[in-house]
């Protein structure tokens, strides 16, 4: 007998029945409930006249991202690991938590979010969601990821330490 | 297995300063949890019930949800690889490894209790792979030849200077013990890591029947880059951490997050959905799934079944009194706290982990703080019951044996009631949700 066919077997029959209903958040949030735990998450907003201040090299292969201004600093060929600035667009925003879903889909790598010190979203303000569950409804059929604030830790004595792994500031500008 | 010594000499060696460190911690991580789950939830004990029926269906439909799983898994392209114990699973898993680099692979991974469990990283040392924890407090435990000592926050047990010993012990240079010089060290260091790695290895928060993804969560990005760096990932899983459908991680993800550290969600929440296709810039050529068992069928068919509800938040531990006098290294087992004096006897028997079933004052905050209101107490006592008839009682006999560890443990139980206000009451209604949600399982308590 075959691992498979052995836990199966110890698993037992199934009782049957249909699943409770899913939960239904009742949770209904907007642009301005999104802005302030985005912010509250440890996210930054930023408009246009802040851009030129942002790090040196930037990275960025995804096509919802355009054109890019001038004084945005040259982009690097290098890859995202050598990045100042990784810039991706975003599938959905959650007001209930200042989410920002970030799916795979081509062109928007999953290092350009990740493997840089700073993560600018490119967001349209069409993307806000009602809730966390319709989110879930936006993901795209590959991978996704939900980004809630940047990176943290608090491992050592509680500690909150930011940027750990990931990106230590996290950027959005409105389009 | 023992881990540790017993937990006086732990205490000893902790000093009464980390033990007021781990109390400190443990409080406020229990008010944070309050906030966040009234803040996401409104009644949070509607949702803790609502979960619960949630994973009370999925235990009782196991079977159909992991074939449902694994076919779905298969269809995205994920190989899935079941395991029958821990042996199976460090072979699968290392069959893995060694295919990615026959002479020693490199290998990052993420948090993850499940390959605590079966002793993976032995396992793969011993084969000749070189493996590096990411999660900066389990990189510590690892520098150090040290276990977890609490299950989200493994290092609650060490101070800076602990960690930053161990830093420089393994020859890595610091700028300081500052926790932001600790967190930069490691940062710095391991980031050569996950660009030289040929495999990634994670656990998995839950498993979507539905669509086959797996959810990881996680706060600083080591297991993303774990999961997306190197050219394979393998996730470990148990069987019991399935959820019907996608949309029920509206419900679970605040739940964990809020449970485990208040957050309203963990930072990264990964949804991944196989391996990389042509068109997509990054991410793994090659995912495995392996589903381990484990001992986890034995407890379905047996009185503590419930206990496979668990998400492993550790809320439990944090409302503790008895883990927050002795920490998890007393418990000699990998799940540590009311958790894991419910789940060790479980799965590896009241001969050898029955005594800890009496490290409990059943005081109920561990029911009360729990995310899927897992009847720990009661557990606990049919636990006693089995142990009782085993004659197993080392862990509570030291207990009462030491007076002072004692003393401090009933002291703490008016103030985890304090802290979980209306318990009693809450415990009673509970109850009663508990008795109204199984007569009616379909509706919204």
């Amino acid at each position: 007998m075959d691992a498979r066919e052995a836990v199966l077997r110890a698993v037992g029959p199934p009782s049957g029945g249909t699943a409770p209903p899913s939960w239904g958040s009742e949770q209904r949030g907007g642009i301005a409930e999104f802005e302030a735990n985005f912010r509250l998450s440890g996210g930054e907003i930023v408009g246009a006249e802040d851009l030129a201040r942002l790090p040196g090299r930037a990275w960025s292969r995804d096509r919802d991202v355009g054109t890019l201004p001038d004084e945005w600093g040259e982009y690097t060929d290098a890859s995202p690991w050598d990045a100042d600035l990784g810039i991706t667009g975003c599938d959905a925003l959650v007001p209930e938590t200042g989410s920002i879903v970030v799916s795979s889909a081509p062109g928007r790598g999953r290092l350009t979010s990740l493997a840089v010190p700073t993560h600018l979203v490119w967001a349209d303000r069409g993307l806000v969601v009602a809730s966390l569950e319709e989110a879930l409804g936006v993901l795209g059929p590959r991978s996704a990821v939900i980004v809630t604030g940047p990176s943290r830790s608090a491992d050592i004595e509680g500690v909150m330490i930011r940027g750990v792994h990931g990106p230590r500031r996290l950027l959005l500008v409105w389009r | 297995m023992p881990l540790t010594p017993p937990f006086e000499e732990f205490r000893r060696s902790a000093g009464e300063g980390l033990t007021q460190k781990i109390r400190l911690a443990s409080s406020t991580k229990v008010s944070q949890r309050k906030t966040a789950l009234s803040s996401a939830f409104g009644d949070p004990d509607s949702a803790r019930i609502h979960a619960a029926a949630i994973k009370d269906f999925v235990l009782s439909n196991l079977g159909t949800m992991l074939e449902a799983f694994e076919a779905a898994a298969v269809r995205r392209g994920i190989e899935v690889v079941w395991a029958r114990d821990a042996q199976e699973a460090n072979e699968a898993i290392e069959d893995v490894c060694r295919e990615a680099r026959p002479k020693g692979a490199r290998v990052v991974k993420g948090k993850s209790m499940a390959t605590e469990e079966i002793g993976l990283n032995h396992h793969l040392e011993q084969a000749g792979h070189h493996v590096v924890e990411t999660d900066l407090g389990e990189f510590v435990v690892q520098l150090d030849g040290d276990h977890p000592s609490h299950i989200v926050t493994p290092i609650i047990h060490k101070d800076r200077h602990d960690s930053a010993a161990a830093f420089r012990k393994a020859g890595i240079v610091l700028a300081s013990d500052e926790p932001e010089a600790i967190a930069e060290g490691a940062r710095a260091h391991l980031r050569s890591e996950f660009v030289a790695a040929d495999v990634g290895i994670s656990g998995a928060n839950f498993g979507i029947a539905e669509t086959g993804r797996i959810v990881v969560v996680e706060n600083e990005g080591n297991n993303r880059l774990s999961t997306t760096a190197p050219h394979t990932h393998i996730a470990l899983m148990g069987i019991e951490k399935l959820l019907p459908r996608e949309r029920d991680l509206a419900l679970f993800l605040p739940l964990l997050a809020g449970s485990a550290t208040g957050q309203p969600l963990t930072v990264y929440t990964h949804i991944i959905g196989g391996p990389r296709e042509a068109a997509e810039q990054d991410g793994p050529r090659r995912v495995v799934l392996v589903l381990l068992d484990n001992g986890r069928s034995r407890v379905l068919h047996s009185p503590e079944r419930v206990i496979l509800r668990c998400l492993r938040c550790g809320a439990c531990l944090n409302v503790c009194p008895v883990y927050r006098e002795v920490s998890g290294h007393a418990y000699r087992h990998v799940y540590p706290g009311p958790l894991g004096a419910v789940l060790a006897p479980s799965l590896e028997g009241v001969e050898d982990y029955g005594d800890l079933a009496r490290a409990s004052t059943l005081c109920g905050a561990c029911q009360e703080a729990c995310p899927v209101n897992i009847p720990i107490p009661d557990l606990l006592l049919g636990l006693r019951r089995q142990a009782t008839r085993q004659g197993s009682w080392t862990l509570w006999r030291r207990l009462a044996e030491n007076d002072r560890a004692w003393r401090a443990a009933l002291r703490l139980v008016p103030l985890a009631q304090t802290l979980a206000p209306g318990w009693r009451e809450s415990h009673a209604r509970l109850d009663n949700h508990s008795t109204a949600a199984q007569g009616e399982p379909h509706g919204r308590p």
